[in-house]
């Protein structure tokens, strides 16, 4: 798995690319969940890299819009590959996070709302 | 040449005494035998081995015992270097071997009770020290062992129990054929189902932590437990099921940030209808003829926010077959590093020879395991089948 990270005031960018698993989780939780706080509550998650996921990776983006909702933010899916949206359709957790068509519009769409 | 073989026959004497001692593997036991030994190989009036263990001091003495403040003085000796005074209250002739480096312990001789003690005796003392240290070692190693040995029988233990709590067999209730199978990924698991008579109905529960071994059952066993108790409370009600579940498990799903999936159903064979609630759990799936489909869940799973919890109903007749399984399933990996996923698990269910729920399980499993080949099971692998039998 390898995650790209973009800090921008407000949004960090996460683009996840390959098996988003039970092995790979504690990276994602160490790189991505535990840097969340109140000066960038918002993630724009980018899952069109994904090539697997499971329920621990489930269980992981669970809590990465935990970490940003108590800190007024949210979590913004885009680009999410089939792999990715099966799991979240199956789940029904596909209803739990919000989507947008592209990183530019998730922007717009934080940006507005923290407005 | 005399001496020689006697040093020799003495040096048997020590090794079988070790070896002896090889089979106590308990510190105390190594330096009592080797004061022993000690004493008889020099002839001497007092033989002391002591060491200290883990910070704690062990003696062995022969013929009589030390008290602990001597015992304390001969380690402070071995510490200063090699000892050259004699024990206190023994008379002026010794020999001593030091164990270890940096010291940690001393092998001691006083007397000897027939004169003065040789070169060879001080070999003897020296040889001793060797066997002592090498000895300890093994102790501290097969103590570690042990150790493991003892995590792993505990691991057996919990997968046993794990599996002993789930039920075994059939179920009572008319025109219900079921049968079920879990399989953790290691020894414990993070699956769980359940089988509960009411009446008419078969009530079927199954749950997936998510995460595997012994983190995962823990949790699963309080899912299991919040289960039973609400099954009791509400009776064949799947949809109020799940949402007493729903409500006890929140407050600890959101401290643990764990996420559980649930669905439950109860199988109705006499008025053809089968109820469905299931908080993200999948797959379920529903076989009418040989057209497997999947039933999707209603909610998110438990620990994800608060929802609406649903229900919904399927029609079934007789030879009609009901599968829920956890998603270790679906996520079986192939040597090539494809997954098992959806549409094979549907073939297979639509395929299998349906003589028997059992039939269903066992061709579910072979199906796996020849998928998977040489890469092994990869998560948690729980199935429950239900063929509602009877005259079609």
């Amino acid at each position: 798995m390898e995650i790209t990270i973009d800090r921008e005031p407000q949004i960090t960018r996460v683009a996840i690319e390959g098996r988003f698993d039970a092995h790979t989780v504690p990276q994602y939780i160490a790189e991505v969940v535990e840097q969340i706080d109140g000066h960038r509550p918002n993630v724009v998650l980018d899952l069109a890299g994904v090539e697997f996921m499971d329920s621990s990776a489930l269980a992981a983006l669970v809590k990465t819009l935990k970490r940003c909702m108590e800190h007024g933010g949210d979590v913004i899916l885009v680009g999410v590959a089939d792999a990715a949206r099966i799991i979240l359709e199956l789940t029904r957790l596909d209803r739990v996070f919000t989507r947008a068509e592209s990183t530019e519009a998730a922007r717009t769409r934080v940006l507005a709302r923290s407005a | 040449m005399t001496t020689a073989t006697s040093a020799e026959a003495r040096m048997l004497a020590v090794c079988d005494l070790i070896n002896r001692a090889d089979a106590q593997l308990d510190a105390a036991n190594v330096l009592q035998t080797a004061s022993v030994q000690l004493a008889r190989l020099t002839r001497s009036d007092l033989g002391v081995v002591a060491a200290e263990i883990d910070g704690e001091l062990v003696v062995g003495s022969y013929p009589r015992p030390v008290n602990d403040e001597l015992a304390a003085w001969l380690i402070e000796l071995s510490r200063a270097g090699r000892p050259d005074r004699p024990l206190p209250g023994t008379s002026a002739k010794t020999c001593s071997a030091v164990i270890g480096s940096p010291a940690f312990g001393l092998v001691r001789a006083s007397g000897p009770i027939d004169g003065t003690f040789s070169t060879l005796d001080e070999w003897l003392a020296g040889v001793v020290a060797t066997q002592v240290e090498t000895q300890l070692e093994l102790v501290a190693m097969h103590r570690d062992r042990m150790q493991a040995a003892e995590l792993f029988h505990d691991a057996v233990l919990a997968g046993e129990l794990q599996q002993a709590l789930l039920p075994t067999g059939g179920i009572d209730t008319p025109g219900v054929d079921l049968a079920a199978r879990l399989r953790p990924a290691r020894h414990v698991g993070g699956d769980m189902f359940d089988v509960f008579p009411a009446g008419d109905t078969a009530i079927a529960v199954i749950a997936d932590v998510a995460g595997k071994g012994s983190p995962a059952s823990l949790l699963t066993a309080t899912v299991h437990a919040a289960a039973q108790r609400a099954v009791i409370a509400e009776g064949a009600n799947p949809r109020a099921i799940v949402g007493v579940v729903d409500d006890e498990l929140r407050p600890l799903l959101e401290r643990t940030d764990r996420i559980v999936t649930l669905a439950v159903a109860s199988i109705d064979p006499t008025h053809g209808v089968i109820r469905l609630a299931s908080a993200g759990h999948s797959p379920v799936v529903i076989r009418s003829g040989r057209q497997a489909v999947l039933v999707e869940p209603g909610s998110p799973p438990l620990g994800a926010g608060s929802f609406e919890r649903s229900e919904s109903s399927i029609r079934i007749v007789p030879s009609d077959v009901f599968v829920m399984a956890s998603d270790g399933t679906l996520d079986q990996s192939s040597a090539t590093g494809e997954q098992f996923g959806v549409a094979r698990f549907l073939d297979t269910i639509g395929g299998a020879d349906a003589t028997s729920a059992q039939s269903i399980v066992d061709a579910v499993f072979a199906d796996l395991d020849a998928f998977a080949g040489r890469s092994g099971q990869d998560d948690d692998q729980a199935l429950v089948v239900i063929r509602i039998e009877g005259q079609h």
